[in-house]
């Protein structure tokens, strides 16, 4: 899985000549595991593709697709309802958004109705929404149906996936989804397309990288 | 010998000082030779050339003259500035010093070779220096221990400059300070004046005697090719001179002797600046050329020729390293045992050669020496003992490198005095006499100055002249290595190398060892063994004398501290008064106008030494001046400051950087004593070196961008010039309608409008492009960067209180820090569980500590300064966390509720204006990522705070306003961005009334401004009601139609290049076309009030500069 994050960083040590760089904000009940999931995705990523934050409340992350260089923003949220009313400030103006449910906990699905829900209705028009069901690896306590979700997804345009942190289970697939998913038209650093093409040695892994995620 | 005496006087005293310099310079240089590698054993088989580490391209310059230095200079033409610096008859420094007489005796030491007794051996000979040095208390031998304490205080004078010599020795030796200039631009710079054309020897001899040890020139004869000569120190009254030949083989330039070979003569002199290799004392460039700042100073000391010698810019120089130095001499003197060279260095090349050999073999002991001294005495000659074996497989004696460059100076002097001079001293006169030819003596000062602390060392020697018996005990066993010397000398060599700081020693060594291997077997190999032959006669000699040296170095530092104080302080002071002098140097100099920035990187560059004795604390002095010019109240940061404006980054960057040069510094002596042997290897010295030069790069590039930023916030400055005016104008005009804003975020947009504007005018404009140095090509990202630091500086910290004041008004107007206030005490009163916190939150100390952050933060002026604390914060919140739970890593949903908690701990009234300013002033280019998520969460928490509900459950729902202030903001910065990248001002214009150059106004205007509003701001403006307005551009008058749109005729124009003229409507002014400020990169827009003014400050520029300088 790791593999597959060939992202660069601006840096350009990327072959490819788009760089594009995405805002993604986490959405999702407190708990239900939006750190982790994010955490799984970029640290399964290589090292040289990160960038040293602070926290893990906002992470970046690049990955490799194509010629296209995609850096996440990650903004993560709190969950907290109380804190409800400052989930605006982050979304506004993202491109990107998961939302994150857990799948033995149905309330927390039902929360993630509510912030699609409220996405579509306040964020930006294109923005891609994704929606994760989390703690797949607790399959046996699942209290939301993988088809709920699905339809749920499928009936709202949502990208689905049931993921799990804990494995890693589909937790690059998703993001790699999320990144296909995306305009590409280049947002930054235009001065990096000028570098040179021919080199890439990482495109190979990109494309096995996404042979693997192919699973999806 | 009576003449050296008496010159030697003189140049003792100018000697130091602008030895110092040099040195501190040299460091960087000694980073050139990178090529030569210090593995001296594998070298000596090869001849140079095989050995030329350096090959590289360039060919050798072999012939002198061809490199005629003057390249670089070309462009000066200074000649006229000369003349201001009328030579003044450089005092021969009076202080103490009638060295001469004292040294001869001293220099029998009929030392009984016996090496074995090293620190005792000192006897016959030391004790009389021992009696002159008294003020070394006793202890001697034990050069270590016992001499510190002694030799520390008296290190500390001398280094008084300098800083710090009792402890750390080694901080002396650094070679920290990058110089603006580098090395070899210095050199390239004055070729005309260290390599003069057509000089006779007599005529270099003269010029010699009356400068100070290190000094050097390169004269071509006829047939000989080029010589090299050295001004030695001069003790016993005996002024030296030492001339070797610089031989070229096949592509490469050496010394005769040596076979360290370069690829041009310049290259030769810069390492030789920073290493001695088989010179008795490393070169030095006259202080007023390592001090130089500015191409402008080179130029005018280059067009001076040899007449520089005689100018007061030298003498000055001097007179100030003298001054400097005076306490410092001390240990200087302790350095130049030099003084049976003397009588050698009179003599010719081949003697010099075997000199040098000597030199070396003292070298190497006195490296042993030193690195023992360092440390432990008895250490040190166990480890010397040691690395000479190791040395003793490249048997050549000259190969340890001269200590590391740009402490090598500093340390030099303190090591010399430890190790050689401690025997030397002992041996007497004579003895010094040896090492100053052979330059061992020297070498291992500076060795010892570069590796380890020279403070401690140099104390050491004292001492031990003082009471000779310890020191000299283990500098006998050395002696008796005599022929291990050699051996032992690459032990030292190795020894060095292994020493951080000396890497540019080591790595010059190194070379030096190679190629004095390959030369000695190539072309010099029969000169190499001849002179080796001899040399080991004479060092048989020597080796007694120098193995009391050595091995009583201390305590013949001692003794030397007290007659060479007086006397050589000249060479082995070099380094140390080098470091003091440079800075006393340089401020003037750096008087001129630009000169901050330059001065800043003078100092640094010739302080590097200084920089790590702490000389960085002199140079700000005269940086300081420009920076209290900025206004600024830190004006004294120089460097500091102006790197803080901005970028935090570049502050800690040259922290860093400094630590790392402490630290290479201080390696050196740590390693010296316990990990030698690692040291040894080559491999670790060329880390060091490489790290050494790293380090030189990346302070060199600060430095670069400091003085570019610096040089920004003086043209801001500048009422004379456009940009300042425009800036001084944008600054009123934001003042002025500051108060008329009725939000906080109109308020903060317009002045950012306003920062982005001047910026995008400075960028496009000419006046940027000529302080830009040729040599130093910016990115565009890292040129804005720069531009938007010296602007923050420039615009931001004048403005920071008005602005505060009227945002806190806006704040206290609209309620909202009544509001916080109310709510904070609701939050504060609320539970973690109410909040919401899960974690462990910041205990009382981290609660300080990020209270420390956030009221830095408010004090700040620089809104990414502000951005970089408020990370710094959140990071303390985050550690603080993770307490509760180890490894763990926090989400928003752990941290948001802490940051709720921490916020209301703090001054929530500061905080809410700080967030505004920095999300409205950031610099909308950047791209600030975690620095605005971090913000946003801020802003979120403060506004969640806000309306924070009393039930604490949750907050009422964020006004619609508020929720989406964020993406407002991301969209006004994206906004702001697009302007910036059109690059064009839009919303200003300045307007003069009624000719150009007269009473401009800066005027806001809207895109959609047309000139018949523009002119009716002018009526209000100029109070002159039918004016008409035009606009002044390509040498022409054109009248502008009302329906123009002021922003298009504006962009109409090139940047700079054009002038808005509010004048009556029947009178054209035909004003000069030189009036307008059309583009001439120095002269910027006609706009400014002085077009004609500007150009003439450009041109005259440097002429202040050169004044200050002369005067200095």
């Amino acid at each position: 899985m790791s593999s597959r994050g060939s992202g660069g960083r601006s840096n350009g040590t990327l072959p490819q000549t788009k760089i594009c760089q995405f805002k993604l904000v986490l959405l999702g009940d407190m708990a239900v595991g939006k750190s982790s999931l994010v955490l799984r995705f970029v640290k399964g990523q290589f090292d040289e593709f990160q960038e040293t934050t602070i926290g893990a409340a906002f992470l970046a992350q690049s990955v490799c697709l194509d010629d296209t260089t995609v850096k996440f923003e990650i903004w993560d949220t709190a969950g907290q309802e109380r804190y409800h009313s400052l989930a605006p400030m982050y979304y506004r103006g993202a491109q990107a958004a998961i939302v994150v449910f857990d799948i033995t906990k149905p309330e927390t699905f039902e929360r993630a109705k509510a912030w699609v829900k409220e996405l579509q209705r306040q964020a930006s028009p294109n923005i891609v929404i994704a929606l994760a069901g989390n703690k797949a690896d607790l399959a046996e306590r699942r209290l939301v149906e993988y088809e709920e979700a699905q339809t749920y997804a499928e009936d709202t345009g949502l990208l689905f996936m049931e993921t799990s942190a804990k494995t890693a289970m589909n937790v690059n697939e998703l993001f790699l989804a999320i990144a296909k998913k995306m305009p590409k038209t280049d947002t930054q650093n235009p001065t990096h397309a000028a570098r040179h093409r021919g080199v890439n040695l990482q495109d190979p892994d990109a494309h096995s990288t996404r042979a693997c995620c192919g699973g999806n | 010998m009576m003449e050296a005496s008496v010159i030697s006087k003189d140049t003792g005293h100018t000697s130091p000082l602008t030895g110092a310099l040099d040195t501190t310079s040299i460091p960087s240089i000694a980073s050139i030779p990178p090529s030569s590698p210090i593995s001296p054993p594998s070298l000596p088989s090869s001849h140079p050339p095989a050995r030329p580490c350096r090959p590289k391209p360039p060919p050798p310059t072999a012939k002198p003259s061809q490199l005629p230095s003057c390249p670089p200079l070309p462009p000066s033409t200074p000649p006229s500035l000369p003349p201001p610096l009328p030579p003044v008859s450089k005092a021969p420094l009076p202080q103490s010093s009638n060295p001469p007489s004292v040294p001869p005796p001293l220099s029998f030491n009929p030392p009984p070779p016996s090496l074995p007794p090293p620190l005792s051996p000192t006897p016959a000979s030391p004790s009389p220096l021992l009696a002159l040095q008294p003020t070394v208390p006793s202890d001697p031998t034990p050069s270590f221990s016992p001499l510190p304490p002694p030799l520390s205080p008296t290190i500390s004078h001398s280094s008084s400059s300098s800083l710090p010599p009792p402890p750390s020795p080694v901080v002396p030796p650094t070679s920290s300070t990058p110089p603006l200039l580098n090395p070899i631009d210095q050199l390239v710079g004055s070729a005309s004046v260290w390599q003069p054309k057509g000089l006779s020897q007599d005529q270099t001899t003269s010029i010699m005697e009356n400068e100070t040890a290190g000094v050097f020139l390169v004269h071509s004869k006829e047939d000989m090719g080029m010589t090299l000569s050295v001004r030695l120190p001069d003790e016993q009254g005996v002024p030296l001179v030492q001339n070797l030949m610089v031989k070229q083989h096949k592509t490469f330039v050496h010394l005769d002797g040596s076979y360290l070979v370069f690829d041009d003569i310049f290259k030769l002199i810069s390492f030789y600046c920073v290493s001695r290799d088989i010179l008795a004392i490393p070169l030095r460039l006259p202080q007023a050329i390592t001090t130089a700042t500015k191409r402008e100073e080179l130029e005018v000391i280059s067009a001076m020729g040899t007449d520089f010698w005689k100018s007061d810019l030298n003498q000055q120089a001097e007179k100030d390293l003298i001054v400097d130095q005076n306490p410092s001499r001390l240990y200087l003197y302790v350095n130049p045992v030099t003084l049976e060279e003397s009588p050698n260095k009179d003599q010719n090349h081949s003697s010099v050669s075997k000199h040098d050999i000597i030199t070396n073999q003292n070298i190497t002991s006195s490296l042993q020496n030193g690195e023992a001294t360092q440390k432990v005495s008895p250490e040190v000659k166990g480890q010397t003992k040691t690395t000479p074996k190791p040395e003793i497989k490249y048997k050549r004696p000259p190969p340890r490198p001269p200590s590391l460059g740009s402490g090598s100076g500093m340390g030099l002097l303190f090591s010399s005095t430890p190790s050689p001079h401690t025997s030397s001293s002992v041996t007497s006169a004579a003895e010094r006499k040896e090492e100053g030819r052979g330059g061992v003596g020297e070498r291992e000062e500076r060795k010892s100055m570069s590796t380890s602390p020279p403070p401690s060392r140099p104390p050491v020697p004292l001492q031990s002249r003082a009471a000779p018996p310890l020191p000299p005990a283990p500098l006998r066993r050395t002696s008796s290595r005599k022929s291990t010397d050699r051996d032992v000398g690459e032990g030292r060599e190795r020894e060095k190398g292994q020493n951080p700081a000396k890497k540019t020693e080591r790595e010059g060594g190194g070379e030096r060892g190679e190629e004095k291997t390959g030369s000695k077997s190539g072309l010099l190999g029969e000169e190499a063994e001849q002179l080796n032959s001899s040399q080991h006669q004479e060092e048989e000699v020597k080796k007694e004398t120098e193995k009391k040296e050595k091995e009583d170095g201390k305590q013949e530092k001692d003794m030397k501290m007290d007659k060479e104080d007086e006397k050589q302080k000249s060479s082995s002071q070099c380094p140390q008064l080098v470091t003091k002098p440079s800075r006393p140097v340089p401020p003037p100099r750096r008087k001129p106008c630009s000169p901050d920035a330059p001065v800043c990187s003078n100092q640094a560059g010739g302080g590097l030494a200084n920089q790590s004795a702490g000389t960085r604390v002199p140079p700000p002095s005269p940086a300081r001046r420009p920076d209290v010019s900025l206004y600024s109240p830190q004006g004294g940061a120089v460097l500091g400051p102006d790197p803080d404006s901005c970028s935090t980054s570049s502050t800690e960057e040259e922290g860093e950087l400094n630590q790392e040069q402490e630290q290479n510094h201080n390696r050196p002596a740590e390693s010296r004593s316990p990990k030698a042997a690692v040291r040894r290897t080559p491999t670790t010295v060329m880390l060091g070196r490489a790290r050494y030069r790293l380090s030189t790069v990346l302070t060199g590039l600060i430095s670069h961008d400091r003085r570019l930023t610096q040089r920004i916030v003086e043209l801001a400055r500048d009422p004379l010039s456009y940009f300042g005016n425009l800036v001084k104008e944008h600054r009123a005009f934001t003042l002025e309608t500051m108060s008329n804003h009725s939000s906080s975020t109109e308020l903060l947009q317009e002045i950012r409008q306003m920062v982005t504007q001047l910026k995008s005018y400075l960028l496009q404009s000419t006046e940027l492009q000529g302080m830009l140095e040729p040599q130093h090509q910016y990115a565009q990202d890292k040129l804005e960067s720069i531009v938007e630091t010296a602007l923050c500086k420039s615009v931001l910290k004048p403005l920071r209180e008005p602005i505060y004041q009227s945002l806190e008004k806006l704040r206290i107007d609209d309620g909202s820090l009544k509001q916080l206030a109310q709510n904070q005490a609701a939050v504060l009163g609320s539970t973690t569980t109410a909040l919401g916190i899960t974690t462990a939150v910041p205990e009382a100390p981290a609660m300080e500590r990020i209270s420390i952050k956030l009221n830095n933060l408010h004090l700040e002026y620089s809104p990414q300064r502000k951005i970089e604390l408020l990370l710094k914060a959140c990071k303390i919140i985050y550690d603080s966390m993770s307490v509760s739970s180890p490894g763990r890593a926090h989400g928003a949903d752990d941290f948001l509720p802490v940051m709720m908690y921490v916020l209301a701990r703090s001054n929530l009234s500061n905080l809410q204006l700080d967030v505004e300013y920095m999300m409205e002033l950031m610099d909308p280019s950047l791209a600030l990522g975690e620095g605005s998520y971090y913000l946003t969460t801020t802003y979120g928490a403060l506004e969640h705070i806000k309306t924070f509900d009393q039930q604490r459950s949750a907050t009422r729902q964020l006004s619609r306003e508020v929720q989406d202030s964020i993406h407002r903001w991301e969209r006004r910065r994206t906004l702001n961005q697009e302007r910036m990248s059109q690059g064009s001002v839009r919303d200003f214009l300045t307007v003069c009334c009624p000719e150009i150059g007269t009473n401009p106004k800066t005027l806001g205007v809207l895109p959609t401004t047309t000139i018949q509003q523009l002119a009716e701001q002018c009526a209000a403006r100029f109070e002159q009601d039918s004016y008409m307005l035009s606009v002044y551009m390509d040498g022409a008058h054109r009248p502008l139609a009302p329906t123009e749109l002021a922003v298009s005729v504006k962009n109409s124009c090139q940047p700079g290049a054009y002038c808005f003229i509010y004048h009556p409507i029947d009178q054209l002014n035909n004003q000069p076309s030189r009036s307008c400020p059309t583009d001439p990169p120095p002269a910027p827009p006609a706009e400014s009030f002085f077009p004609a003014d500007i150009a003439v400050v450009d041109t005259v520029e440097p002429e202040p500069e050169e004044e200050s300088l002369i005067s200095l």
